[in-house]
């Protein structure tokens, strides 16, 4: 009995209005509870091969298949249904920020609101007491009444797992979220999306600038480089020679 | 080498005053062309210095104070009309805003016809409007806060348009990106940051109103505007002063209070 991917791309290809070929035929299973860790230099192609997933960017060819279902062409009520299962985290956050902090998390249940009920927000009690405790969870209860941007970048990205994770989210896609952090702040967003996804069961993909924070965290690595994947292994199969293939020789795409 | 930057720099200098020269000759030609055209002799004016001078000092002043209660009603009536119009406008303009703004429309055809919509409103000035409007409902108040209404909502559909395409489109996507429907993705995406401008430009609005009210009052659009050109016809000019006094006490009024309520608002 084997295993079904819960995600099966093939060929995937994105090539912009403007020319640019900026995914050139990526193909790459991912296993349920997987963390898989996307590495490569800027330009590569990360954020655009997470977009087309979640059709945030329209794929322009290949297939992609998610929990058994063609997706590649998706598109209105069956969009939202997918997109609902899919957690988005963003480098930048993306928290609303002039609504307060729970209800961020709260926006994680739209997509299985109707759009009336969730544009005037009403959030069901066991939503509302399931988002505390998400909040409980990334360290965050105190904080529920402020305002988003009232939030420091790390908690406000620790918000943004929650409302990833109140989604519902079999799969999270996560768009280089500690990109904007420094150190310490990185280690404990790293550390929430590893524990709570692990322990959710949650498959999650992740876009990583720092390589030392992919072989800490990832299951498997894949090397994305100029649209297509050069690499793809266990962190310890991660040499400096496979580091410099990617980021070119200087290696100076590398934050170690 | 430096003679060649000398030479360059001394014709580019010649270059700029010859040009300066033509635009100053231009202005001149224009304004004498314009007052021909529009019968304006210095002279009359410097004539009429006495007459002013004479209307002002026994005709206008002093205010016959004794009638200030009679522009109670009309100054009611003006402050009514403003925000009706006002509520109009905003009613109007919401939804068509929306339509308007580049980011959240959906469609380019829509966009450019909420666009066009309000080009027209808007230019169509108020008085305009006025006139129609009293031709076609009569003289009244209705018809002032209908032509308020509708050239306000061309200046707001545009506002609100402008105002919409710049909010950070991150946020929406993260709205979008959670399976929300399109009402649930601009009511939670899109309306918490538009809220601050939507409250600025709708009392901007109202401003405005209280000053328009005045004018298209003197076209037989109700309130004060109506009390003051009825005076002024009926030759009763300190009557006529009472009633301008009333018009600036109230338009420095709103602007007080509209500055208060964007501060507690925003
Ligand atoms: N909307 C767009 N229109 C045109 N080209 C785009 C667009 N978005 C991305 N690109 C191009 O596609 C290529 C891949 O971009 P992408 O953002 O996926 O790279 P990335 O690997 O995420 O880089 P970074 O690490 O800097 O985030 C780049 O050449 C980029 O310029
Ligand atoms: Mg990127």
């Amino acid at each position: 009995m084997s295993v079904q991917p819960i995600l099966s791309v093939t060929e995937l290809k994105k090539t912009f209005p403007d020319g640019t070929r900026a995914l050139r035929g990526v193909s790459l299973d991912v296993m349920p509870g997987e963390f898989l860790v996307m590495i490569g230099s800027s330009g590569a192609g990360k954020s655009t091969f997470l977009r087309c997933i979640n059709h945030l960017f329209e794929p322009t060819g290949g297939r992609i298949v998610y929990d058994g279902t063609d997706i590649s062409t998706i598109s209105g009520a069956n969009l939202r249904r997918l997109r609902r299962e899919l957690g988005m985290i963003f480098q930048g956050y993306n928290l609303v920020k002039r609504l307060s902090t729970i209800e961020n998390v709260l926006l994680g249940r739209l997509g299985y609101m109707s759009s009336i009920s969730g544009a005037l927000g009403l959030y069901s009690k066991q939503d509302r007491e399931r988002a505390v405790e998400l909040l409980i969870r990334v360290g965050l209860g105190e904080q529920r009444f402020k305002r988003a941007d009232q939030l420091s970048g790390g908690q406000q990205q620790r918000v943004g797992i929650a409302r990833a994770i109140a989604q519902n989210a079999r799969l999270v896609l996560a768009d280089e979220p500690i990109a904007s952090l420094d150190p310490k702040a990185s280690d404990t967003v790293m550390s929430y999306l590893h524990e709570v996804t692990r322990e959710e069961n949650i498959t999650c993909i992740v876009n990583l600038h720092q390589v030392d924070y992919a072989k800490r965290f990832a299951d498997r690595i894949i090397g994305l480089k100029d649209g297509e994947i050069t690499f793809i292994g266990k962190p310890e199969e991660v040499t400096d020679e496979v580091i410099r293939d990617l980021y070119g020789e200087k290696g100076d795409q590398v934050d170690e | 080498m430096s003679e060649g930057v000398l030479e360059y720099t001394r014709k580019n200098l010649i270059r700029r005053r010859r040009i300066a020269r033509l635009i100053i000759f231009g202005f001149t030609v224009a304004v004498l062309v314009s007052a021909h055209g529009t019968g304006f002799r210095i002279r009359d004016l410097y004539r009429g210095i006495p007459n002013i001078i004479q209307f002002l000092t026994e005709d206008l002043l002093p205010p016959r104070f004794s009638v200030w209660r009679r522009f109670l009603g009309p100054t009611m009536e003006t402050i009514a009309m403003s925000y009706a119009g006002t509520f109009l406008s905003v009613v109007f303009a919401a939804p068509l805003g929306f339509l308007a703004a580049r980011n959240v429309s959906p469609s380019p055809v829509v966009m450019q016809v909420a666009r066009a919509i309000a080009v027209f409103m808007r230019t169509i000035p108020p008085i305009v409007w006025a006139l129609l409007l009293v031709s076609i409902v009569g003289i009244g108040p209705f018809a002032g806060t209908i032509a308020l209404g509708l050239s306000g909502a061309g200046m707001l559909i545009k506002s609100y348009a402008d105002s919409i395409e710049d909010i950070d489109a991150g946020q929406i996507e993260a709205v979008r990106a959670t399976g929300a429907g399109t009402f649930a993705v601009m009511m939670k995406g899109v309306v918490p940051q538009f809220s601050p401008s939507f409250v600025s430009w709708s009392l901007y609005r109202f401003d405005l109103n209280i000053r328009s009210a005045a004018v298209v009052g003197l076209v037989g659009a109700g309130g004060l505007g109506f009390s003051l050109s009825t005076a002024v016809r009926l030759f009763r000019y300190q009557e006529a002063a009472v009633a301008i006094l009333w018009i600036l006490g109230l338009i420095l009024a709103i602007e007080f209070v509209t500055a208060k309520l964007r501060g507690h608002l925003i």
